[in-house]
């Protein structure tokens, strides 16, 4: 038995690929929960290829069936219901846990040198996980499906000379249809999780070779076994960390089917009960918003009050994401080491992330856009400004590797 | 502006979606709260609903549902409507309606019909287009609130209309019927609530033990480097 | 205490991953279970009726039950004789290797000796079998039965197979019974659940 391993090893070197990037490792000890949230993604995206494949054994894209095989599936295959709502749910956990990943990086300066790429690998993989919401959002074809792609088709009829035929062109036809339907249910279940899976295997790569950050932002060699000295503070990633990923997976987890089984919709947040009215060209639903995870960026639509600038300031605020590593001229990582201006920055800047969450599900109405463009002028004011706070502050001393 | 009123313009504006300028969002309804594990009830009010409701609405995605079967509520036997029938408005199909519209929505919709100048009209939706489906059982009710003032009181549901002449039965008997009614369309919108919560608690507690044993383990790893 | 800290690690080690396992055992459960017949194909399943007033001998009524052919035919009094004979061509001439209802273990595979109900699947590949009665009609020796074209499989009037060819068992046969004598339900041995219908 060990003959054969030893022959397949040689010519297929598992075990030295995990004992390379597993049991030889090395990161820091001050590393903690936050850390685990990249393996409750890792874990959530492991559920949505699983039930998105069962799914698509009774989906039918088009429109006349689209809403009708959902439901029928929820109802009469043995438990369809519960595939279908470990998919609703998933997408919702999969963002939380995303969020609470690059929280993480923006608390600890993750996307700093040398991580910048491993930064920006990430928020590649951030907006293909947008994409990939989005073109999902539409399969079912209820009343939000068939209307947040009407407005999120028309965002490119802003783009001058081009934008009427380009919006044609992706939808397929004058008008949404069941052409564009198809396209999308394409894009989501094959195109975008391609190009995903790619982006994910680079963001581990890049991980594994300028290796972990921590907390106290110390520099550690992630491939050179630690010196007799420094072993308690420089520990290999199998078994300490993958044991504390465990448990933190396992209650994730919970959390998780707790939500499946008690409470599948969210009161509305994770499947939203207009969206359970199949779609009516004829009717727009009085108030139309996105699921609460790209809320934030739908209210930064609304604050502007021009087509195009606000289509605009939408993007940008996702595409600032990428400038952050050199926004941040600190010549520390950890905010446990920044000074008082960053802190109060990045606490403003969660608030105000958390506001225009709020502000992008409700109505539109005046005080609610006064504050919308408050807490649009804060978001983009924690990366413009960041150059400068983060230059004129007092750091402490942050510990060195002994 | 005080806070406080701030917040209830902010809840008016939410409530205004619903309809905009409607009456409704102006009257406080009762919190309903159903419970779909009450089979007797669930059947009862599917009984109901083939009664007075399958009439005119279908129920199509509950092709194979024993209690709607049992009831003789089949969608091979749902009226078809035309597009353009009923004025462009055909009767909607209910599967659903329980979480499109909300249990005290329906609550008051279905209670909300009341006689004015020889004409029934309903509080939550005026000028619907549904004709009362019970006046015999109901009997009669009249609006006691003017349209002024409940946008300036925001009543309750029950101070804006009083039963004027009694129905057949009971306003408790038509109550229990209306009750039923709203189990059914609950239990309809969403029926894999009782294998979901036939389930749940074997989950939970399982993960919840691996998740011990998972902290058990890690803090024993962790322990090394005490 | 080294040594017990140590054992009680490969006790956690051991509790965790045998839950873990039993965990993924149990997730698993759904999916499987997701892709056996959900509740329509169950209802394609449940019993149908037929209406075989006007069937004549030698005439054949075909149904559809679970997605299979059902051929209900009439013999007449000399097919009845010729079967009685059952000598000497059927491979399994009491039915003992084949299919069929309790009630139906005769030497005709049937209630009535009349009539005669069979799922028109040939054994073999499953090719739907031809419903050939008259004599002569497929070789010179042919005494009426059912013709599967495919491979050139032969069963008799009971739609039992006959030897030399490659077919190993007779057809099979479907419960049913006659609620009445114009009418026969295939899918049940006695009066049930037919609400589908």
């Amino acid at each position: 038995m060990s003959k054969l391993g030893d022959w397949l090893e040689q010519r297929l070197p598992i075990a030295g690929f995990l004992r390379k990037n597993l049991k030889e490792y090395y990161v820091h000890s001050s590393i903690n929960f936050w850390y685990a949230m990249g393996a409750i993604a890792f874990v959530m995206l492991a559920v949505q290829v699983i039930s998105g494949i069962f799914l698509l054994m009774y989906y039918v894209p088009t429109t006349e069936q689209a809403f009708s095989s959902i439901q029928y599936m929820m109802r009469e295959i043995p438990y369809g219901w519960l595939i279908r709502y470990l998919h609703v749910v998933g997408a919702s956990f999969f963002f939380i846990a995303i969020y609470l990943h690059m929280f993480r990086a923006l608390l600890y300066g993750s996307y700093k040198n040398p991580r910048e790429f491993l930064w920006m690998s990430g928020v590649v993989i951030y907006i293909l996980m947008i994409a990939i919401a989005y073109t999902g959002y539409v399969l079912p074809w209820g009343q939000m499906s068939y209307w947040a792609t009407r407005v999120i088709i028309s965002f490119l009829t802003v783009i001058p000379y081009v934008g009427d035929g380009l919006a044609q062109w992706l939808q397929g036809d004058f008008v949404v249809s069941s052409v564009t339907l198809s396209r999308f249910f394409a894009f989501h279940i094959v195109a975008f999780p391609l190009v995903i899976f790619l982006f994910i295997g680079i963001h581990i790569v890049a991980l594994h070779v300028v290796g972990s950050n921590n907390p106290e932002g110390v520099t550690v060699n992630a491939h050179k076994k630690p010196a007799k000295n420094l072993r308690k503070k420089v520990i290999p990633f199998y078994p300490y960390v993958i044991s504390k990923d465990l448990f933190v997976v396992f209650v994730a987890l919970a959390l998780f089917l707790g939500v499946v089984f008690y409470a599948p919709t969210f009161y509305g947040f994770f499947l939203e009960h207009i969206n359970q009215v199949p779609a009516n060209p004829m009717v727009t639903p009085s108030h139309i918003h996105p699921v609460w995870y790209l809320s934030p960026f739908y209210a930064i639509l609304r604050a502007v009050p021009d087509k195009l600038l606000g289509v605009i300031f939408m993007f940008l605020s996702l595409v600032i994401l990428f400038f952050l590593p050199w926004l941040d001229k600190s010549p520390v990582k950890s905010m446990r080491y920044k000074g008082r201006l960053s802190r109060g920055s990045l606490c403003v800047f969660i608030l105000s992330v958390i506001m225009l969450g709020y502000y992008g599900m409700v109505p539109a109405t005046d005080t609610h856009l006064f504050w919308t463009r408050i807490f649009t002028v804060l978001y983009f004011g924690h990366f413009v400004l960041m150059p400068i706070y983060t230059r004129i502050e007092t750091c402490k001393q942050p510990p060195e590797l002994n | 502006m005080q806070t406080t009123t701030r917040i209830k313009l902010a809840l008016l504006c939410l409530a205004s979606i619903v309809a905009a300028d409607g009456l409704e969002a102006y009257i406080r309804l009762p919190k309903v709260s159903i419970d779909t594990s009450n089979a007797e009830k669930v059947s009862e009010g599917a009984a109901f609903f083939k009664e007075r409701c399958f009439t005119c609405h279908s129920m199509k995605y509950l092709r194979f549902d024993d209690v709607s079967l049992n009831a003789g509520i089949n969608p091979k036997d749902a009226p078809q409507w035309s597009k353009d029938s009923w004025k462009g408005h055909p009767p909607p199909d209910l599967s659903l309606v329980a979480i499109t519209k909300g249990v005290d929505w329906l609550y008051g919709y279905l209670k909300g019909y009341y006689f004015e100048n020889g004409s029934y009209d309903n509080i939550m939706w005026q000028n619907t287009a549904m004709p009362n489906p019970y006046p015999d059982l109901q009997g009669k009710q009249k609006l006691i609130m003017t349209p002024e003032q409940i946008r300036a009181f925001h009543p309750r549901f029950y101070q804006v209309v009083k039963l004027d002449t009694s129905g057949s039965i009971s306003a408790h008997a038509f109550n229990d019927k209306i009750d039923a009614l709203l189990h059914y369309l609950v239990y309809a919108s969403d029926p894999s609530v009782e294998e979901r919560h036939s389930f749940g608690p074997m989950v939970l507690i399982f993960m919840m033990t691996l998740s011990l044993f998972a902290f058990l383990l890690y803090r024993d790893f962790y322990r090394d480097f005490d | 205490m080294v040594v017990k800290s140590k054992s009680r690690r490969q006790f956690l080690k051991f509790i965790v991953s045998s839950l873990s396992a039993v965990g993924a055992l149990f997730a698993f459960w759904p999916f499987v279970k997701s892709m056996q017949p959900g509740k329509k194909a169950q209802s394609t399943s449940s019993p149908i009726a037929v209406d075989i007033k006007g069937l004549l001998p030698n005439q054949k009524i075909a149904v559809t039950w679970q997605g299979m052919p059902i051929y209900i035919i009439k013999r007449t009094e000399n097919q009845i004789a010729e079967l009685e004979k059952k000598e000497p061509y059927p491979r399994d001439p009491d039915s003992l290797y084949s299919k069929q209802p309790q009630n139906s273990s005769n030497d005709f595979r049937s209630l009535n000796k009349d009539i005669f109900v069979v799922v028109a699947i040939c054994t073999h590949l499953g090719c739907s079998p031809t419903y050939k009665p008259e004599q002569a009609s497929v070789d010179k020796d042919w005494a009426g039965g059912f013709f599967c074209a495919c491979h050139g499989s032969k069963f008799d009037l009971a739609g039992r197979v006959y030897k030399q060819v490659p077919a190993p068992t007779n057809l099979m046969v479907p419960p049913y019974y006659f609620p009445n004598k114009d009418t026969i339900v295939i899918g049940a041995d006695k009066a049930g659940d037919e609400r589908y219908v």
